[in-house]
């Protein structure tokens, strides 16, 4: 056989799979851009139309001004940020804890650490839902924070955990020596180290908090509360659906996500394969 | 080993904080659900114990087995898809391409959307009359009306084929860092004995990926068996229940019927399923 030959077909292949995987991945996404730039009557047009005729804004203006998407994405953003700031916090702490003191349990505390990742949400939203309606938590902020936190605390201490455990023990042996407490060497001199670890772990909680929907869904009982991703679920809900009102909705709520995994893209994807890889 | 800068009971603070938010969030509603699992709400809004009445009447209950029916079919189904396709794309950008780097982006695209985002955006490409899949079929002169998601036959598929699309690019991206820690000696030696592309794949590529894989597997299998959002907006559970998954179920028991003891009930099993394959996570990663 020819192998010259035999290598360009292979290269040929080899891209003509490319192309169709990167369509794959990229038609619902441009469907979804495209739709929110057409008009009510050409999102209805038959036969169908691919492209705008007439490009408009209006379906943002029409779900950010007039249908309280702002309200909604203003409540994602109060909830993701805060949950994001706890978490991360609780996490660093729980982490280094990990990484650096042994006891009797430890090991067994970090299994069920693991473990929590595991529970089906929906088992535990049953009794969670009765217990904040009795302290009156239910639509507010306060409750989706914890709620949130916990939910991103068993990835992020895991990460952490792995990230201090990279750090040699010598970098806090100096810090104790120049006289900083335990507590001063975590935050003056590893802190600074750990930072692509802290970053994914941002990312990560953020990012959950913003996209859960099953417990917003139960807790948030008042439109004024809702959450973007609730907002969307109740459009999605209608009789009628806009589908271009429908569509830059989800952009709208994409865009934050689209900006953190520009940012952070590297140190995501080293990060989430070190945590989840091991042997 | 001694705690230099710190007197042991100081430790505590460490985890503190983390400890008492998970007992809140996690261990009381465990405890809560089990309790609640072998109890019955009385007609006069009382609770009284049932032992494990609940438990039993499960296996007569047809709706609840064709959702575990469902839910077995929809987490294998998506599993699959996920492992081939993941594994596909990691192959294919693992190569000496054009614009390796634009097309690794373009992959991991589907990744960033919400659940949510995904359902709504996916019942709109297949809208039987106005979506982009329908149109295609039109186009190529095929059978042009299909409702994907009023069909009882096709639903399950659209909803399996919604999920692979959202879900490959985690596989993708575990495969392709286990793809860059295969030693390149390896590939090097199979090229000495002469050995063609499919012997390198199955000989050196396959073997070397196998415990990525069997963690992607695992952890999969564990997402999609608990996951609740996608068919809960896409179909509903719809129609004639054939994508009504156990956790769906759940979810109509506990806040549309109000059976909130059988909706724990049927929740537990979802928890001792998934404790079977948390079980082999665990022992897989020997931590």
């Amino acid at each position: 056989m020819d192998t010259t030959q035999g290598k360009v077909w292979f290269l040929v292949w080899l891209h003509l799979l490319v192309l169709g995987l990167a369509a794959f991945s990229l038609f619902p996404f441009v469907w979804m851009i495209t739709t929110s730039l057409k008009p009510l009557n050409e999102v209805f047009a038959f036969p169908i139309r691919w492209w705008p005729v007439r490009v408009t804004v209006e379906s943002y203006v029409s779900v950010w001004g007039i249908q309280s998407f702002s309200r909604y994405f203003a409540n994602s953003t109060i909830i993701g940020l805060s949950a994001t700031l706890l978490s991360v916090t609780f996490a660093v702490l729980a982490g280094y804890g990990f990484s650096r003191f042994r006891f009797r349990g430890s090991r067994f505390l970090m299994i069920l650490v693991l473990v929590t990742q595991m529970f089906p949400g929906i088992m535990l939203v049953i009794p969670y839902f009765s217990m904040a309606s009795k302290v009156g938590l239910i639509n507010t902020y306060e409750l989706l924070i914890i709620t949130y936190t916990s939910f991103a605390l068993p990835f992020s201490i895991w990460m952490l955990k792995g990230f201090f455990d990279s750090l040699p023990r010598e970098l806090d042996e100096a810090a104790l020596i120049d006289g900083c407490s335990r507590f001063g060497a975590l935050r003056r001199v590893l802190l600074p180290v750990a930072l692509p670890g802290i970053a994914a772990t941002t990312v990560f909680s953020f990012l959950l908090a913003w996209n859960e929907f099953l417990f917003a869904l139960v807790l948030l009982t008042t439109p004024q509360m809702y959450t973007i991703t609730l907002g969307i679920a109740n459009n999605i809900g209608q009789m009628r659906v806009q589908w271009n009102d429908l569509m830059a909705a989800s952009v709208i709520a994409t865009i934050p996500t689209i900006i953190l995994y520009g940012f952070l893209e590297k140190y995501l994807v080293s990060g989430l394969t070190a945590g989840a890889i091991k042997d | 080993m001694p705690k230099r800068g710190h007197a042991p009971a100081a430790v505590v603070w460490y985890f503190l904080p983390a400890a008492l938010v998970s007992f809140v969030v996690f261990l009381i509603p465990l405890v809560s659900v089990l309790w609640t699992s072998l109890e019955r709400q009385t007609p006069g809004g009382g609770w009284e114990f049932v032992g494990l009445r609940n438990f039993l009447e499960l296996p007569s209950d047809p709706l609840f087995l064709k959702a575990l029916g469902n839910t077995t079919v929809f987490t294998l189904g998506s599993v699959v898809l996920h492992l081939l396709l993941g594994l596909v794309a990691a192959l294919l950008l693992n190569e000496q391409i054009y614009g390796r780097r634009m097309f690794r982006v373009i992959a991991l695209i589907p990744w960033m959307f919400s659940s949510v985002v995904v359902a709504g955006t996916w019942r709109w490409l297949l809208n039987s009359q106005f979506g982009p899949v329908n149109d295609t079929l039109r186009r190529l002169g095929l059978p042009s009306s299909i409702e994907w998601l009023g069909n009882v036959s096709l639903a399950m598929l659209s909803v399996i084929v919604a999920n692979a699309w959202r879900g490959f690019p985690f596989v993708m991206v575990m495969c392709l860092a286990g793809l860059q820690a295969i030693p390149r000696v390896q590939y090097e030696a199979a090229a000495v004995d002469g050995a063609g592309a499919w012997h390198r794949f199955w000989f050196i590529t396959l073997p070397n990926l196998r415990f990525v894989l069997t963690i992607a597997a695992i952890l999969d299998v564990i997402w999609n068996f608990k996951y609740f959002d996608l068919v809960m907006i896409m179909t509903n559970g719809g129609p004639a229940s054939s994508t009504e998954v156990v956790v769906t179920l759940v979810f109509r028991n506990a806040f549309e019927f109000f059976r909130v003891g059988y909706a724990a009930a049927q929740a537990v099993i979802v928890f001792l399923i998934l404790a079977v394959f948390s079980g082999i996570y665990v022992r897989l990663l020997r931590v």
